[in-house]
């Protein structure tokens, strides 16, 4: 009973206690450590935020690259976390994490022709999901305050490719009729001729929280070709992709 | 750039020549001589030569000796090596006016005329008119993107008719004509001085203006600073007493620990105004709920009058307004008022929501005041406007010393302000067990802590907590206001309580004993050190 006495009465006096209703509150020292410190914002020592990309990739014109289709259906996108270490108004270093999904609509061609010798598929699709790393140097323009301002990176980012599929799609004529009446589609994993690790050379030109991205992959699609290509090389893929990026604001 | 001048050698200035006739009173009222070395003209030769060497010249400043131009590096290289070249700085662009979106209610609903009736009359402002107060003879700047609509605006026809408009100029175009480009001029102009009939929008219905374009457009184009110093040179040449500017410059060119005054021009150029006995109005910046979160310049400059915004639905803070102090704590924002007022642009009544209003309901209410009393200087008027918010001689860093309150200034037996209860008292009772003390608002004939009357209508908390946007104003809420501030005079940290029986409690041993602990509540303002309450325990 004296228990049941004594939570009522610690009850009744929390109800008392928290009788003062607070309806506005502002706590000076932490608003001043938040706001006024120089430390904080795009233009501060170090700042982070998020990014979406999106970019597609240019067809090529060298003999050797398989031929994509150029209706945007080659394309990227990709979401990470930017860190900026601000060296002077000038200068700043940046690393980016992110990931990234790539995808090559590949165009069917009698000439190159890749993975599929003496066929072609409907449709066919390679495609992508890596993990990234990049560094660049960011070269600032005109005085600002603290925003990103317009800003000029050049860097490199560096893949790991983790999951790759080759898809393709087919109508068969199961039936023997002509029609075509079947769509069939293949998926092919653990793809062993293409390479784990992608390289690009990024430039990126920015005004605040909106930059175009060019961007060159400067290593090789695929390892080896015996299998799939034994009369040489696999023709490679396109190189440059250009594309548009969005930071995500912090607020 | 700026580009910033060593000397004035060798020019001839003639102060009845260049001064309009009220600008010369203005001297001679705040005793300062007619004339200065900021007053003189720049060396035309020294003006000359930087036209040669840069792109274009877009104009000059006196008070900081300085040509505000165009260059490139390469150019500005040639220019910093002259002789007679202090330094040069760069200038900010793309300020933000300091306006929320429409609230959308373009129908004079009852709400909208409660909101109407509010932004007067939260200060009282029948008082002011029914003694004559109108801010007659007091001249008003009024610095904006534009005035369009206002010579047809049936809101402003009376001070059409009465000649009131005494100069214009459009500081972007270089030329006279104000009267289009944007309309936030005109909906700023109709809180400083609107009234359809008997409706009064703005308490300085009276008064005269100079009406200044001194941005090209809003959020669109590069808008210089420099318009908005040489609107300040040219109201003071044409002897304005009073000068509104409903902009802020933030982050596009500044970090907000530069807002301390000193750092941007406009900011100096405030302050020099306020120094030659301009009283200058600015709104606190709508940065409130954003990461900036504080004061905008030239909000941060010193003896200058800035304004934040309260929700009339709520009675307090509007979540907007920016937030104070200075980045070298100074008291800021000075004063509030509506940040949510009735405004018009070409014949239509709605409401507007920002800082931006609040300003100009102030800098009318202001004029009024300045025609009471034309022998004031700044600095009593100042201080006095100051001495007039609801709230004196609390203040926190949202509200200032609260919205000023015209019976300050004139003695009357029926107000709608905040009543005062004579008999109350505001005490501090130590609670043993949780270590705090409890801020009790009670009767001292009675040993009973009061219960307040409950009328829902002056108290919204008892309804759900209204939205910021509800547009409903209760007039003046008795809400309890508590802060601790040290020293050194810079708050720890405010708040503000529901009045009821326990109204308030803080521990004072997260203070040090130099502190002091001010509470306010229905116009009267209790403090205590820190030191005597732990003496009290």
């Amino acid at each position: 009973m004296r228990k049941i006495v004594s939570i009522v009465t610690f009850t009744l006096f929390l109800f008392q206690s928290s009788a003062q209703e607070v309806i506005f509150e502002r706590d000076v020292k932490k608003q001043i450590e938040r706001t006024y410190n120089d430390s904080a914002g795009p233009n501060g020592a170090v700042f982070s935020h998020q990014y979406y990309n999106y970019g597609i990739i240019l067809p090529a014109n060298e003999n050797d690259s398989a031929a994509i289709r150029d209706n945007m259906q080659s394309n990227y996108w990709s979401y990470g976390v930017r860190t900026k270490f601000k060296l002077n108004e000038t200068f700043a270093l940046g690393f980016d994490v992110f990931y990234m999904h790539q995808r090559y609509r590949i165009q069917q061609s009698d000439s190159i022709n890749i993975f599929s010798l003496g066929y072609r598929n409907d449709v066919q699709k390679l495609k992508f999901n890596t993990l990234g790393l990049g560094v660049y140097l960011r070269i600032n323009f005109g005085n600002r305050g603290n925003v990103l301002g317009k800003y000029l990176d050049m860097g490199a980012d560096m893949n790991y490719v983790f999951s790759e599929r080759l898809f393709a799609k087919n109508e068969v004529d199961i039936a023997g009729n002509g029609a075509g009446d079947e769509v069939v589609r293949t998926i092919y994993k653990k793809l062993d001729y293409t390479s784990n690790l992608q390289g690009f050379a990024t430039v990126r030109f920015g005004v605040n929280y909106f930059a175009f991205i060019a961007r060159y992959r400067f290593t090789d699609m695929f390892v080896r070709s015996d299998e799939f290509y034994p009369i040489g090389q696999i023709p490679e893929l396109p190189r440059i992709s250009v594309g548009v990026e969005i930071m995500l604001p912090t607020e | 750039m700026w580009v910033f001048l060593t000397d004035k050698h060798d020019v001839v200035f003639d102060p009845r020549q260049y001064f309009d006739v009220k600008a010369i009173e203005r001297r001679q009222r705040e005793g300062l001589p007619l004339q200065d070395s900021t007053d003189f003209p720049l060396n035309e030769n020294y003006v000359a030569h930087i036209a040669t060497l840069c792109d274009s010249v877009c104009g000059t400043s006196r008070w900081f000796n300085a040509i505000a131009c165009v260059a490139s590096d390469v150019q500005l290289q040639k220019i910093a090596a002259l002789a007679f070249v202090k330094n040069i700085q760069h200038m900010a662009y793309a300020p933000v006016l300091t306006e929320q979106e429409n609230v959308g209610m373009d129908d004079l609903d009852e709400d909208v005329k409660k909101i109407l009736q509010g932004q007067t009359e939260s200060m009282q402002y029948s008082l002011l008119r029914m003694n004559g107060y109108v801010g007659k003879g007091v001249r008003i700047a009024v610095f904006d993107a534009g005035f369009d609509g206002f010579l047809q605006d049936e809101a402003f026809q009376h001070i059409i008719a009465g000649d009131k408009i005494k100069a214009t100029y459009d500081f972007p175009r270089d030329k006279k004509y104000v009267f289009n480009g944007h309309s936030h001029g005109t909906n700023v102009m109709s809180c400083i001085a609107g009234k359809i009939d008997e409706n009064y929008i703005g308490c300085a219905t009276d008064a005269e203006f100079l009406l200044a374009r001194t941005e090209q457009a809003i959020r669109e184009s590069k808008v210089e600073e420099e318009n908005w110093v040489m609107s300040l040179e040219w109201a003071d040449k044409w002897g304005a007493d009073i000068v509104n500017s409903s902009l802020g410059y933030t982050n596009q060119f500044y970090f907000s620990k530069d807002m301390n005054g000193k750092k941007s021009i406009i900011s100096q150029a405030a302050a020099m105004a306020a120094h030659k006995g301009i009283l200058v109005c600015n709104s606190a910046g709508n940065e409130g709920n954003t990461n900036w979160e504080v004061i905008s310049a030239p909000a941060d400059a010193d003896s200058i009058l800035t304004i934040g915004g309260i929700a009339p639905s709520t009675g307090y803070h509007a979540s907007f307004s920016s937030y104070g102090p200075t980045s070298d704590f100074r008291l800021k924002p000075n004063l509030c008022a509506f940040g949510y007022a009735v405004v018009t642009s070409n014949n239509n009544l709605y409401v507007n929501s920002g800082t931006s209003f609040s300003s100009p309901l102030v800098a009318g209410f202001a004029a009024c005041i300045r025609q009471m009393h034309p022998e004031w200087t700044l600095r009593q008027l100042y201080d006095e406007l100051q001495h007039s918010g609801h709230l004196y001689p609390y203040f926190d860093y949202a509200h200032g010393y609260g919205i000023p309150q015209a019976s300050y200034f004139i003695q009357s037996d029926s107000t709608d302000s905040v009543e005062l209860d004579s008999t109350a008292v505001i005490r501090f009772e130590y609670q043993q067990e949780m270590n705090r003390f409890k801020i009790c608002v009670n009767n001292p004939d009675s040993n009973e802590v009061s219960d307040e009357e409950e009328d829902e209508d002056l108290r919204p908390w008892m309804n759900p907590q209204p939205d910021d946007s509800e547009l409903i104003y209760n007039g003046l809420i008795d809400f309890m206001y508590m802060h601790v501030q040290d020293a050194s005079g810079m708050l720890l940290d405010y708040k503000m309580t529901k009045p009821g029986i326990a109204t308030g409690a803080f521990i004072a041993d997260k203070y040090a004993d130099d502190c002091t602990v001010r509470v306010h509540w229905k116009g009267i303002t209790t403090e205590k050190t820190i030191r005597e309450l732990k003496e009290q325990r």
